[in-house]
C-alpha cells in the first residue's frame, strides 16, 4: 500500500501512530523515516511502514501545512559524487580492518621463470606498512683448512685458491698462522665477536639496502591515496650445521670465513627444490667479507692517455670497448633506465680535455653503438689519465645483493650465455606486468648488477606479495596520491575531449 | 693470459667473475700456476688485489713417482669420458666455476664444472683428489 504525500513532512516524533485515513481507507501504522522524509521531500511516494507520525492530522491538514513550507531546491544527482562517497567509505573501512597476514611468498608462485627465494610478508593498512620478513640459519664456517700441512680452500672462489697457493709457499712451520685467520673466533680463529658482528651486519645491511626505498599505492579509483612503505626486517640465528635450520626459515646462510680486506670469494643463493620447491629451501653461500662494502670498484675504470696526446693507450681502448659492449642502450620504448657515465678526464687545458672526452666517447660508440648521450665531461684538472664513473658509482653490499635474490629477483650484470648483456633476465616478465618494460643484463648500478641502488622495478615481487597478502589486486608502485572528490554538477568527463577518458578527482601528490 | 707452458698433461682453472687462479701440470712434471689474484699474507693482515701482468709461473716439479701417479689417475678416473659440463642439479644463481683439460696419450678434453661446491662430479673429483697429491708431493715446506 502507498500513501501518496505532496510536500515536505516537518516529522519530529518516532512514536508509532495511525495515520488517519482518507474517507474510504483504513488507517495503518506509521513511524517517521529518514527515507520517508527524504521520499516526501522529493515528491515520491512513501512506502507502508516507513511513513511520519501525523497525529491525527489528515491528508488535507497535512497539504495545507506542506503549503507554508518552503520548496526545497532541487539538487541534481550526481553519480560520481556518490561513487566517490561509497568507495571512500569502503577504503575507509578497509584501513581499519586490520592487518593482513603474516604469509609467506614464494617468488615462483608469482614468476614462471623464477625458481629461487622467499620471504615472509604482513600488511597493516592503518601504519600504511608492508613488513618483508627474511628468516635464516647461519652456518659459521671456515674458509680455510689445513690439511696434512697445506693450506687446502673450502672457500670455493679462485681468490681463496690462489690464497691457500701463497700460504703452501711459505715454510710449514708458518702455514698454520695464517690459514687461522680463515677462520670464526669459535674455530680458534683471531676476530674476537666476529659471528656476532657478522649477523649484525648481515641484517641491518640487507634492510637499510632495501627498506622504504620505493614507495607503493592503492591504484583502485578514489583509494590511491592509500600508501604503502615496506620496511625489510632480517632475523638469523647460528646453527651448528644445516640440520638446526627451522621449517620456517626461508634460508640457510653458509657463512664461509675470510680475512678482513678480502676481495672476492664465491657468493651465490640456490634452491635444492627448484621452482616447484617452497618459500623456505633456500641456501645462501657467502664469505664473511660480503655484509660490508666491496672493495673491488665494479663501478669504476681507470682510464690512461698516451702523453701529450689525445689518444688512449692500448690497455684503456680495451677497456673502453668491453664497457661499451657491457652497458648497452635502453631497448625502444623501455621504461626502466640504463646507467650513464661520469667521465673525469685530465689534461693540460680544457680543449685537450674535451678532446680526450671525445676519443673516449668515440671509442664508446664505435665498440657497440654507445649513445654518447649517456656520457658527461667532468673536468678533472692536469695529467693523462682519466676516471669513469657508472652511475652513482655507490659500492655494493654483497649480502644485500643476495638478498635481492631471496627477494625474487634475477643477476642482472653480463656474463656469457643466458648473462649476455642485453639479454632478459628471469624478472624480466614479471616486471613487464608492472609496467617496467626493458630489464636486461648490463653493467649498471643497480643492486642486481654491480651497485647498491634499488630501482622501482626491484619492488615487482613486494609488489605481488602484496596483491596476495592483502587479498586486493590494486596496487601499483609509486608515490601514494592526493584523492579529491569530483567537484560537482557538471563535472563529469565528456569523452572525446582532453581527460575525457580518466576519472576525475586524482591528482599526484 | 699468455701462452700457457706445454705440452699438456692436465690443468685445473678456478674462475669466479673475472678472476681466474690456475694449476698446470706439463707433461714433463713441472707444476705452474697462473692467477689474476694478487693474495699475499702481510704482517697480520692479508692484502688482496688485482694482478698488474700477470705470468706464468712455475712452482715445483713433480717427481717421476708422483707424476706416473698423476697420469694413472688422469687415465682412472674416466676424464676423458666425461661429459663437457657439469651443471649444478639445483638451481644455483652463480658461483665459482671450475674448468678442467687435460691430453694423454693423444687424446685432449676439457670438462667445466659450474656451481663449484654445489655440483657433483665424480670423474672431476677424482681429478682435483690426484692433483692436490701431485701438488704435495713438492711441497718442500
Amino acid at each position: 500500500m502507498k500513501r501518496d504525500v505532496d510536500g515536505l513532512l516537518a516529522a519530529k516524533g518516532v512514536a508509532p501512530a495511525s495515520l488517519p485515513a482518507s474517507p474510504g481507507e483504513a488507517a495503518a501504522p506509521a513511524l517517521v523515516t529518514g527515507t520517508a522524509v527524504a521520499a516526501l521531500s522529493r515528491g515520491h511516494a512513501v512506502p507502508a511502514g516507513g511513513v511520519a507520525a501525523l497525529g491525527g492530522m489528515g491528508n488535507a491538514a497535512l497539504a495545507r501545512l506542506l503549503a507554508r513550507q518552503p520548496a526545497p531546491a532541487s539538487a541534481p544527482v550526481n553519480p560520481l559524487l556518490e561513487g566517490y562517497e561509497k568507495a571512500r567509505k569502503e577504503r575507509d573501512e578497509f584501513a581499519k580492518s586490520g592487518k593482513k597476514g603474516p604469509v609467506d611468498y614464494n617468488p615462483s608462485s608469482g614468476n614462471p621463470d623464477n625458481y629461487y627465494g622467499g620471504f615472509e610478508v604482513e600488511y597493516d593498512p592503518a601504519a600504511a606498512t608492508l613488513v618483508a620478513r627474511l628468516k635464516g640459519a647461519v652456518a659459521f664456517l671456515p674458509g680455510m683448512d689445513l690439511v696434512a700441512g697445506r693450506a687446502t680452500a673450502l672457500e670455493g672462489s679462485a681468490q681463496t685458491v690462489a690464497a691457500a697457493a701463497a700460504i703452501n709457499r711459505l715454510p710449514r712451520a708458518k702455514r698454520a698462522a695464517e690459514v687461522t685467520k680463515w677462520k670464526w673466533s669459535s674455530q680458534g680463529g683471531p676476530d674476537g665477536n666476529d659471528e656476532q658482528e657478522f649477523m649484525d651486519k648481515f641484517q641491518s645491511s640487507i634492510s637499510s639496502a632495501w627498506s622504504k626505498k620505493q614507495p607503493m599505492h592503492c591504484s583502485k579509483e578514489y583509494w590511491e591515496d592509500l600508501g604503502v612503505e615496506t620496511e625489510i626486517k632480517v632475523s638469523v640465528n647460528k646453527v651448528a650445521d644445516a640440520s638446526g635450520k627451522a621449517a620456517s626459515q626461508h634460508m640457510l646462510v653458509n657463512a664461509r670465513k675470510v680475512p678482513k680486506g678480502f676481495v672476492g670469494g664465491s657468493a651465490d643463493v640456490s634452491r635444492p627444490t627448484g621452482a616447484g620447491g617452497s618459500a623456505f629451501d633456500n641456501v645462501m653461500n657467502v664469505t664473511s667479507e660480503d655484509v660490508v662494502e666491496r672493495h673491488d670498484a665494479l663501478l669504476e675504470r681507470n682510464l690512461s692517455f698516451r702523453p701529450g696526446s689525445a689518444l688512449l693507450t692500448g690497455g684503456s681502448v680495451q677497456q673502453v670497448w668491453s664497457l661499451a659492449k657491457e652497458m648497452p642502450n635502453a631497448k625502444p620504448g623501455a621504461t626502466v633506465p640504463v646507467s650513464n657515465l661520469s667521465i673525469k678526464v685530465k689534461g693540460k687545458d680544457p680543449d685537450r680535455r674535451k678532446a680526450r672526452f671525445s676519443a673516449i666517447t668515440a671509442h664508446l660508440k664505435q665498440a657497440a653503438g654507445f649513445d654518447v648521450s649517456r656520457a658527461t665531461l667532468v673536468e678533472d684538472g692536469e695529467g693523462d689519465t682519466a676516471h669513469v664513473t657508472i652511475g652513482t658509482g655507490r659500492p655494493q653490499t654483497v649480502v644485500a645483493h643476495e638478498a635481492g635474490h631471496m627477494f625474487g629477483l634475477d643477476d642482472e650484470y653480463t656474463g656469457s650465455g643466458a648473462y649476455g648483456a642485453g639479454k632478459p633476465t628471469e624478472h624480466t616478465g614479471i616486471a613487464e606486468k608492472a609496467g617496467y618494460s626493458g630489464v636486461q643484463h648490463a653493467t649498471s648500478d643497480s643492486i642486481m648488477s654491480g651497485g647498491q641502488e634499488v630501482r622501482e622495478h626491484h619492488y615487482v615481487t613486494f609488489l605481488d606479495a602484496l596483491k596476495q597478502v592483502s587479498g586486493m589486486s590494486d596496487w601499483a608502485i609509486g608515490p601514494k596520491r592526493v584523492v579529491k572528490p569530483p567537484s560537482g554538477a557538471g563535472d563529469y568527463p565528456v569523452p572525446g575531449t582532453p581527460g575525457g577518458g580518466s576519472p576525475t578527482g586524482t591528482a599526484h601528490a | 693470459m699468455p701462452s700457457a707452458p706445454g705440452p699438456l698433461l692436465v690443468e685445473r682453472r678456478v674462475i669466479t667473475g673475472e678472476d681466474v687462479y690456475v694449476d698446470r701440470i706439463t707433461a714433463d712434471g713441472r707444476a705452474w700456476s697462473y692467477t689474476t689474484v694478487d693474495a699475499r699474507p702481510g704482517d697480520g693482515e692479508w692484502s688482496f688485489r688485482r694482478a698488474e701482468a700477470p705470468e706464468w709461473r712455475e712452482e715445483a716439479r713433480l717427481p717421476l713417482e708422483a707424476l706416473a701417479a698423476l697420469r694413472a689417475a688422469v687415465e682412472d678416473s674416466g676424464f676423458f669420458e666425461a661429459p663437457a659440463a657439469f651443471h649444478p642439479d639445483v638451481a644455483v644463481i652463480h658461483g665459482s666455476s671450475e674448468q678442467w683439460t687435460a691430453e694423454l696419450g693423444g687424446r685432449r678434453h676439457t670438462s667445466i664444472l659450474h656451481a663449484r661446491g654445489t655440483t657433483s662430479a665424480p670423474p672431476l673429483a677424482a681429478l682435483a683428489q690426484a692433483l692436490e697429491a701431485a701438488l704435495a708431493s713438492t711441497d718442500a715446506g
